[in-house]
């Protein structure tokens, strides 16, 4: 079978506890390639564990997940060898405060990809300019605003070439004059046809960028649509009440 | 110091940080002002307490200073053929280190070829001060000490180049006390480090095993561990299998050091933040690679100052070799005292070596705050 029919993310049954708190319940999703989906729900609902999951940063302890056709199981090379095609940006930027924002990119592409300097530095500066902080690249990550980080976060996963990027509230901790500026980054990146998994309670973008929404509450994927027939006709109770609140 | 500024600063931090953008700062208090522009004097006497206090540190230097300056450099004998020329003057006998300065600082190496564990003194203290140096962070430090440890082994060894041989139980006084200070914290430093992460490993063997080590040493003095290396050791071992009394002691010292090193380097470990690490994954870095790039760097830098501190103390600790007969520079010190030409200048001997190991650990201590200084980057969070 070519790989390009089969869904890029692929999960049967994942179920997650911390303790005997269970966070996913049988969670069944497919993503399609450059599918872009925004998942919400409330604080709690699982949602965050559910992308963390993805690139091993939670592990599952039941079902399957399948990550561009390979399978996340205890294998350290297969975990490595999924993160190098999996991007996340995070809600507080996790830059690293001793490199300068030029190191931060190059990093992972010259360690982990065995890029020349030269080589991996071009790509960087590409994608600063991509996201429009060139000039902060010999700054350190603690010298800029907080959506200059997350810009700069977002260029740090880009530099990996990733097949699928993960974004996990990338705009909660942020002042709310920034958080246009960094919406306006991704939304340009949806354009070119990378895989996005989004949690976000920024139903804007939601609706202007997402393929599918999925609602989540305790731990179960309650409700998904297209934002058009998710935002107007809801189906579920929760998803009922939980658009309430947050559209006021 | 700067009393000014920084004052200013931290009167307004709060109020700044609690109006949020609320215009332009407030000027300061009128009474914060005025003494801002008081300098270093005004405190002395700001209180009944304060005053009492300035005044009696003030007739204690009165009674002291003048008495040493009297004994140390007035009534001084720098130059004497003899000790009773010292004594006639009634000051310091400056003279009998100059006569015995030779035996303190080489203890017993041959007379004649003592200009060789001074270069190499030369040598190992240049490597150190190279190490110290930013623009000889790179490949050049490993050549710099490949260079510096090989150059030491033959001079102070010999037996080619048309050196002399020289025992290792002739070695002695500072050369000594400089070869166990840096190998001590050289080796110690990044074995304490493994033993460190070690500690914080998922792998319950590895775990058990660092836990035990570092409890295990901390639990013990150093002497009773140079004493169980110099006396007890030698039972375990098969005979005709005897590991050099000298390199028992630097193992022992070494041993002790990582012990402390790690719990030091764990402290700084613990400070990391997890999202560090996780961004860290989120790129594909290996265990090692995070550990080398993202977390050690950041978790040392953390740490500077008590790391700094313990070799303070590693440098000083050496001096316990003395028990199992090592000549270090205290032990040598000692044996000058012994000359009967010279009898009784045991104040102005340890005073010497005082002053030695003052110098090399003041000099570390100015350089960690340099460091710290140094390695800040912008905005730290």
């Amino acid at each position: 079978m070519p790989p390009s029919t089969q869904p890029i993310i692929q999960m049967d049954g994942v179920s997650k506890w911390f303790g005997k708190y269970q966070a996913l319940r049988g969670i069944d999703l497919a993503v399609e390639r450059g599918e872009r989906i925004v998942i919400c729900g409330p604080s709690g609902s699982g949602k965050s564990t559910l992308i963390r999951c993805i690139n091993r940063l939670e592990e599952h302890q039941q079902g399957r997940i399948v990550v561009d056709g390979i399978e996340l199981t205890g294998d350290l090379k297969d975990i490595e060898a999924i993160r190098r095609e999996v991007g996340m940006v995070f809600q507080h930027f996790n830059l690293f405060p001793h490199l300068t924002v030029l190191q931060n990119l190059t990093l992972g592409p010259i360690w982990v990809l065995k890029q020349p300097k030269a080589q991996a530095e071009e790509t960087a500066m590409r994608f600063l300019e991509r996201v429009r902080i060139p000039e902060q690249a010999h700054k350190y990550p603690g010298q800029l605003s907080g959506g200059q980080q997350q810009r700069v976060a977002i260029a740090r996963s880009l530099c990996m070439s990733p097949k699928i990027i993960l974004f996990d509230e990338p705009t909660s901790a942020l002042d709310p004059e920034m958080v246009k500026e960094v919406l306006d980054v991704m939304t340009s990146l949806a354009e070119t046809g990378i895989t996005m998994l989004c949690v976000t309670h920024e139903m804007g973008f939601a609706r202007q960028v997402a393929d599918r929404v999925i609602f989540m509450d305790q731990g179960q994927i309650v409700e998904q649509n297209t934002p058009e027939a998710f935002f107007s006709r809801p189906q579920n109770d929760r998803t009922k009440l939980f658009l309430s609140q947050i559209l006021h | 110091m700067s009393p000014g500024p920084s004052t200013i600063d931290g009167v307004l931090e709060p109020g700044r940080s609690g109006s949020g953008s609320a215009g332009p700062p407030a000027p300061p208090p009128g009474g914060r002002a005025k003494r801002v522009g008081g300098g270093p004097f005004r405190d002395m006497f700001s209180s009944p307490l304060n005053t009492v206090l300035t005044l009696l540190v003030a007739w204690l230097l009165l009674m002291i200073v003048p008495a040493l300056v009297e004994w140390g450099l007035v009534r001084a004998t720098f130059v004497a053929s003899s000790a009773q020329a010292c004594r006639d003057a009634g000051g310091a006998c400056w003279a009998f280190i100059a006569e015995k300065h030779r035996l303190i600082l080489f203890g017993l190496y041959p007379y004649d070829e003592q200009w060789r564990p001074l270069v190499a003194s030369a040598l190992l203290i240049g490597a150190v001060v190279a190490s110290c140096l930013r623009r000889f962070w790179n490949k050049w430090l490993a050549l710099i000490w490949i260079a510096a440890l090989v150059a030491t082994g033959i001079l102070m060894w010999g037996g080619v180049l048309g050196l002399e041989y020289v025992e290792n139980t002739r070695w002695g006084g500072l050369p000594l006390t400089l070869i166990l200070a840096t190998f001590g914290m050289g080796l110690a430093f990044p074995l304490g480090v493994l033993l460190a992460l070690g500690r914080r490993s998922r792998l319950p063997a590895i775990k058990a095993l660092c836990v035990v080590y570092i409890e295990l040493i901390r639990g013990v003095p150093l002497i009773s561990l140079l004493f169980m290396s110099s006396v007890m050791l030698p039972l375990f071992l098969p005979e005709g299998f005897g590991i050099d009394k000298l390199l028992r002691a630097q193992i022992a010292i070494v041993m002790f050091a990582a012990a402390y090193l790690a719990e030091l380097v764990r402290g700084g470990l613990q400070a990391i933040p997890k999202g560090q690490y996780e961004g860290a994954d989120s790129i594909g870095l290996s265990y090692w690679q995070q550990m080398r790039l993202i977390v050690l760097p950041q978790a040392l830098r953390i740490i500077i100052a008590p790391l700094v501190s313990m070799f303070i103390l590693v440098f000083k600790d050496t001096s316990l070799v003395v028990i199992i007969g090592i000549f270090d520079l205290t032990q040598s010190a000692k044996a000058s005292l012994a000359d009967a030409a010279w009898p009784g200048f045991s104040v102005e001997a340890y005073l010497f070596i005082a002053a030695i190991y003052f110098v090399f650990c003041f000099a570390m201590s100015r350089y960690s705050q340099a460091l710290e200084k140094r390695l800040r980057t912008g905005g730290e969070r």
